[in-house]
């Protein structure tokens, strides 16, 4: 009951958030220099063909008057066509989106899968060799950028040693994508049963994943140690171990729960980012996500398609951080409606 | 020495070492501190902060924090050697022969339980029993540390709940278990008057019940006073002296005991109020011979070469000074405190 409580409340703070981010979208794009009508003219067009366009495209109305315009067709869906696929906006996201979702989201589970537990071994065995080792990665993990790494991924397990297939994309291209579901390739040849495409996609999906999860690991790896640390000398800790209760339990029940709250808001803010797309990785691993296509948006200027794609982007970014504010509130009791 | 062996004896420390290797050199937290505690009396442990009470009382448990180190030294309870105990061994003692209350009792039940859970999971680790009788167990310690509707408040989360009504969940939690040890950690800083009467109410009154024995830690002399048997005077990591409460107030001979008894507010004597000058000396430079010479208004060359030993200042009653023990010839006035100050 409370939980839902807080859900509504939070749900309708994201409205005026929102609204915020389309003015500021619709504003960038149309305070830019440029004029799209040129988009659509050649050398010779009269300037009464261009007055047409402009007219057509609903340039000629005041600024305020074409963002209520926009947002009627942004609040049905429509995000307008690419010029450039000359296919509507909303459905080119729609395609390309779940392979960002994948990779990313995978990468994430990954870094949290190893990074936490990573985090938490060094702390409780602070200045030990496994210590030594965390903190040796987590310095690489940082101070690697993800191109290099993804390149040198390449190189190295496919290239060299053959463990991988080449970064040809979400499969292998001899081998059919599943049948849509969910446009994941993972679950949709999980859920039709489609062991070809599922090895092919999950061998496809694993340089990227590996590549993103190592840089996206150090920092989680480094935020648990010392969150753990602090926990671990809190009162409340040295408390329970007067009480008795055993070094398991204190690491597992008592710290553990506590030292997760910090790295928390770290996690939402990375995953927030990722889920726009990794512009670099995409590109290195002919990866057909929305970061991708944003870039290819800007370089030919189609307008439609970039600013959709950052409207999805802040979207998923807020998304995100309403559900680790729901994840604050189920945890930590002092957080109230 | 001569060494008694009194069946009224329950916790006997001897020759106490407990040092932080910082970087800037060894902090000799403890020095050679020796005491026993009997059962059924509550024994005040005094001194400044640093002075080495909480180090004291966190070496007998073996929780002392890193950089601290417990270096030499014998901690015996009910018969059992506590230093020489495994780990294992350690966490059946903890919790169970010995409790502890801390200082800031917010600060030391954990913000993501209830109350209800955290005295329940230290009661089901102890006996084994399920979890809803450790539950009712719970609710029933809170009922007896007079938390008024404990069904409802055992469903509390620490911070929703005030001081005074923590301080009473960690009683609670130390008292489920009947322990043989009672380590109040300074219990009452922090709470009102009236709640801090309450508290140590609660604490003295389970003590006399349960036969058990308490160590009191506190700077507080009036709450020594009022609540304990006897007392220990610390001083740098040294005990500089203890006995008997009332022989101890009413003639300490270490100095050091004499500033703080001076330095008292007291109600119903007029006079002005002292204080002993300068600080608690620097961990890592402790002054050569006696720790306290510095500060001492009746400090002679000897107390800066040698240090004095433990001596018999009267009935049950030790005192480390070189006065006392007679090497120097001095008589202590008492207006040398007030001196002091004026």
């Amino acid at each position: 009951m409370r939980l839902l409580q807080y859900v509504g409340k939070r749900l309708l703070q994201l409205i005026p958030v929102l609204l915020g981010v389309s003015i500021i979208i619709f504003t960038i794009s149309h305070v830019l220099p440029g004029n799209p009508v040129y988009l659509f003219v050649g050398i010779d067009t009269t300037p009464e063909e261009i007055e047409a366009i402009t007219k057509r495209l609903g340039l000629d109305k005041p600024l305020h008057e074409q963002y209520f315009i926009w947002l009627g067709n942004v609040l049905r869906g429509d995000l307008g066509d690419s010029w450039f696929t000359s296919e509507s906006v909303a459905q080119d996201l729609i395609r390309r989106f779940p392979a960002t979702f994948e990779m990313t989201t995978a990468a994430l589970l990954l870094a949290l899968a190893l990074g936490v537990p990573l985090g938490v071994l060094s702390a409780v065995y602070r200045n030990s060799w496994i210590d030594n080792i965390s903190r040796g990665i987590t310095l690489l993990g940082v101070s690697v950028p993800s191109f290099w790494l993804g390149l040198l991924l390449i190189y190295v397990l496919f290239f060299l040693l053959r463990i991988f297939p080449p970064p040809s994309g979400r499969i292998g291209l001899l081998v059919s994508p599943p049948d849509r579901i969910t446009g994941l390739y993972l679950v949709d040849s999980l859920v039709t049963g489609n062991w070809k495409a599922f090895t092919s996609s999950a061998e496809h999906l694993a340089l990227p994943v590996i590549t993103q999860a190592l840089v996206t690991l150090a920092p989680i790896t480094r935020l648990m140690r010392s969150s753990m640390l602090e926990v671990l000398g809190s009162e409340y800790i040295q408390a329970a171990r007067a009480n008795g209760v055993p070094d398991r339990q204190i690491y597992f029940r008592d710290a553990l729960r506590n030292a997760l709250l910090a790295p928390l808001t770290f996690v939402a803010l990375v995953y927030g980012n990722l889920l726009g797309g990794s512009v670099v990785l995409e590109r290195i691993f002919s990866w057909p996500g929305i970061g991708r296509y944003a870039l290819e948006s800007i370089v030919v200027k189609d307008y439609n398609a970039v600013q959709g794609f950052v409207l999805l982007a802040a979207v998923l970014y807020v998304l995100v951080f309403l559900i680790v504010d729901i994840l604050y509130f189920v945890i930590d009791p002092r957080i109230t409606a | 020495m001569i060494e008694v062996r009194n069946s009224d004896t329950l916790l006997e420390v001897r020759g106490l070492h407990t040092y932080f290797y910082t970087y800037e050199g060894v902090v000799k937290a403890v020095n050679s501190v020796s005491y026993k505690l009997n059962r059924g009396e509550i024994t005040g442990l005094v001194g400044e902060s640093g002075s080495g009470k909480s180090v004291t009382a966190q070496s007998i448990i073996r929780l002392v924090k890193a950089p601290g180190r417990i270096v030499e030294g014998e901690v015996w309870l009910d018969g059992q050697d506590l230093m020489s105990c495994s780990e294992a061994e350690m966490q059946t003692v903890r919790g169970r022969k010995i409790s502890m209350i801390f200082q800031e009792p917010r600060a030391a039940l954990n913000p993501l339980f209830t109350v209800g859970d955290q005295i329940s999971r230290v009661i089901q680790l102890r006996e084994g029993c399920s979890r809803s009788v450790a539950e009712n167990q719970a609710v029933e310690m809170m009922r007896a540390v007079e938390i008024a509707d404990p069904d409802r408040r055992a469903s509390a989360y620490p911070h929703e709940l005030s001081g005074g009504m923590c301080q009473r969940v960690m009683v609670a939690m130390a008292l489920s278990a009947n322990p043989l040890l009672l380590i109040a950690d300074e219990p009452t800083t922090g709470l009102d008057v009236t709640v801090q009467a309450q508290v140590l109410d609660l604490i003295r009154l389970r003590v006399k019940s349960a036969g058990s024995a308490c160590l009191f830690i506190t700077h507080d002399l009036g709450v020594v006073a009022e609540l304990c048997e006897r007392v220990i005077v610390m001083y740098a990591g040294r005990v500089v002296e203890q006995g008997p409460v009332a022989e101890i107030f009413s003639n300490p001979r270490h100095p050091y005991t004499q500033g703080l008894i001076a330095s008292t507010l007291r109600v119903d004597i007029d006079k002005p109020i002292s204080t002993i000058p300068g600080t608690v000396p620097d961990a890592v430079h402790l002054p050569s011979g006696c720790t306290f010479h510095p500060r001492c208004p009746f400090a002679e060359e000897l107390c800066q070469q040698e240090e004095p030993q433990m001596v018999e200042a009267g009935r049950d009653h030790t005192t480390r000074c070189h006065i006392v023990s007679g090497r120097i010839e001095r008589e202590m006035l008492e207006e040398a405190w007030t001196l002091e100050t004026a």
